[in-house]
């Protein structure tokens, strides 16, 4: 599967082709399944487990009229793991944990299937852009596929059931991964998770620690499942990551306004350390690559595409460095390395 | 009470204490005898009562008997203490064992208790595979002993039936080959 979808080039929702891309780097849902007759994660036993993916694997592959790519994970290594979790298809539990679990891709890396993580099937459809609408029909399809032939562990009290009452009910999870640059130089992030949280929203920073990511990229997604249908789920989450979306532009805007040198002097810089450098941190060059993303969208830097952009977030990623040196690196080599790849991918 | 002699052999201690439910009947017996008189091994089944008749002859019944009640799931052995612990229920059958509790946990969680979203299109159990045939097998099984064990032979003599039934239905299955995923 790693060669195939390394070959294969990345997935179609770096292609920043979604609405809000400027905004909006991905949107993605997810339904948590359970199969009739098995016991959850926490005491399912090893054969029991070995049978259900076994019954996963053969269903999943003959889904008519799809072309799931499939892996058992305990056939691949840690880097080929770490791909699979830069690459947003399984979570970092699901490649941390042993015994029979597998996943299951799609080509184009828009459906993909975790099995036996917490739940016996976690099912994914991730988008460019906000496009929440298109990737439920597309959700409705692939899990009405699955339905046909998989009997899902359901209550008429309280709808799908999972191992965690987190997620129970209708077991959907919608996220989307914004960048919010102005928001964080500005200081109202603070203000928008507190405002997604009245809501019902959670908002994480990634690819960092501590308050401020490195990247200035947040994930937000929807805390509730139950009680309420898919499409008023799908509905208020769209309205929220859009209010944010405008939120974010006018900070922009004003930021453009009010600070336009120091924005251009910021971009510029990153510009050339990303161009210039010989060894680089993964936290140093999420910094730069998320100043650069913000100076493209104001039109401060020419001659770079999103797209391109996106593509450099994924490549300078411990995973993928390590997978295209076809060999593990300790962290020295990978900023070297990082950097090398940075001036080859660079305009 | 604790060095209670067998009352078959008369010497040695009583190990095994049953209590026959259909004739009202406690047994004290050592093993040696136990496997005389019913003729197999000594299975690990101890009832609960006798054991706490033997160990609390005082009144520590009530204390124990509320431990007793704490909710276990019938199908996976999951504890509401453990339940508590983990955050993660056991099985999809924990949700009927614990609903006791539940409304609350999910109120706290999602201000609902009940499903209002999709439903599955296809009719529940439709679709059989090896864990759904294992799963309807041990809940006639459980209904039967619980049958057996509160004198209700009416039921017990259907619950047979129907198990006789579904196993043979499963291995109709079997033989067709078609349905479930890896045979084991």
């Amino acid at each position: 599967m790693i060669p195939t979808l390394l070959s294969h080039g990345e997935g179609e929702w770096l292609q920043a082709t979604g609405p809000e891309s400027d905004v909006v780097m991905s949107t993605r849902i997810r339904l948590a399944r359970n199969v009739q007759g098995y016991r959850f994660s926490t005491k399912i036993e090893p054969q029991e487990a070995e049978e259900l993916l076994g019954f996963l694997e053969e269903k999943i592959r003959a889904l008519p009229g799809r072309n799931f790519l499939w892996a058992d994970l305990r056939q691949l290594g840690p880097i080929e793991r770490q791909v699979l979790v830069e690459r947003h298809l399984i979570s970092r539990e699901h490649a941390a944990q042993d015994g029979p679990r597998g996943v299951a891709v799609e080509p184009g890396e828009r459906q993909g299937i975790m099995a036996l993580e917490e739940d016996h099937l976690r099912i994914q459809v991730l988008l460019s852009g906000l496009d929440v609408e298109k990737a439920w029909e597309e959700m409705t399809r692939l899990v009405s596929a699955l339905s046909e032939e998989i009997p899902f562990a359901w209550d008429d009290r309280y709808g799908y059931l999972t191992a965690c009452p987190t997620n129970v009910g209708t077991g959907l999870r919608v996220s989307a991964m914004l960048h919010l640059p102005g928001l964080v130089i500005s200081r109202q992030i603070e203000k928008a998770n507190q405002t997604a949280q009245k809501i019902h929203m959670a908002v994480r920073g990634l690819y960092g620690e501590g308050s401020r990511p490195a990247s200035d990229l947040f994930q937000i997604s929807n805390q509730v499942t139950l009680g309420r249908t898919e499409e008023d789920l799908c509905t208020e989450f769209r309205e929220v990551v859009e209010k944010i979306v405008s939120w974010e532009r006018e900070t922009r805007n004003q930021l453009l306004k009010e600070r336009r040198t120091e924005l251009e002097d910021q971009a510029s810089r990153s510009l050339g350390i990303l161009e210039r450098a010989r060894t680089m941190t993964s936290e140093e060059a999420l910094q730069h690559l998320s100043r650069l993303r913000l100076g493209i969208h104001l039109g401060l830097v020419k001659d770079l595409s999103l797209a391109k952009l996106n593509r450099i977030f994924l490549w300078v990623q411990p995973g993928h460095l390590q997978a295209e040196a076809g060999k593990a690196l300790d962290p020295q080599e990978r900023d070297i390395l990082r950097a090398e790849k940075l001036r080859e991918l660079m305009p | 009470m604790n060095h209670q002699l067998c009352q078959m052999c008369h010497k040695n201690p009583a190990t095994v204490h049953e209590y026959i439910v259909a004739e009202k009947k406690e047994n004290h017996l050592c093993e040696e005898c136990y496997r005389k008189l019913y003729q197999q091994e000594l299975t690990p089944v101890i009832k609960l009562e006798i054991l706490q008749k033997l160990l609390f002859p005082g009144g520590i019944q009530e204390k124990e008997g509320r431990k007793r009640k704490e909710l276990v799931c019938p199908s996976c052995g999951m504890r509401l203490s453990e339940f508590k612990r983990l955050g993660r229920f056991g099985c999809p059958e924990c949700y009927s064992a614990f609903a006791k509790v539940l409304d609350q946990i999910l109120e706290s969680i999602h201000d609902a208790s009940r499903h209002e979203g999709a439903k599955p299109a296809q009719p529940e159990e439709t679709l059989s595979t090896p864990g759904v045939f294992r799963m309807k097998r041990a809940k006639l099984q459980r209904a039967l002993q619980e049958a057996v064990e509160a004198e209700r032979y009416e039921d017990a003599a259907r619950l047979r039936d129907e198990l006789k039934a579904l196993e043979e239905e499963e291995e109709a299955r079997k033989r067709a080959g078609r349905g479930g995923g890896g045979e084991s």
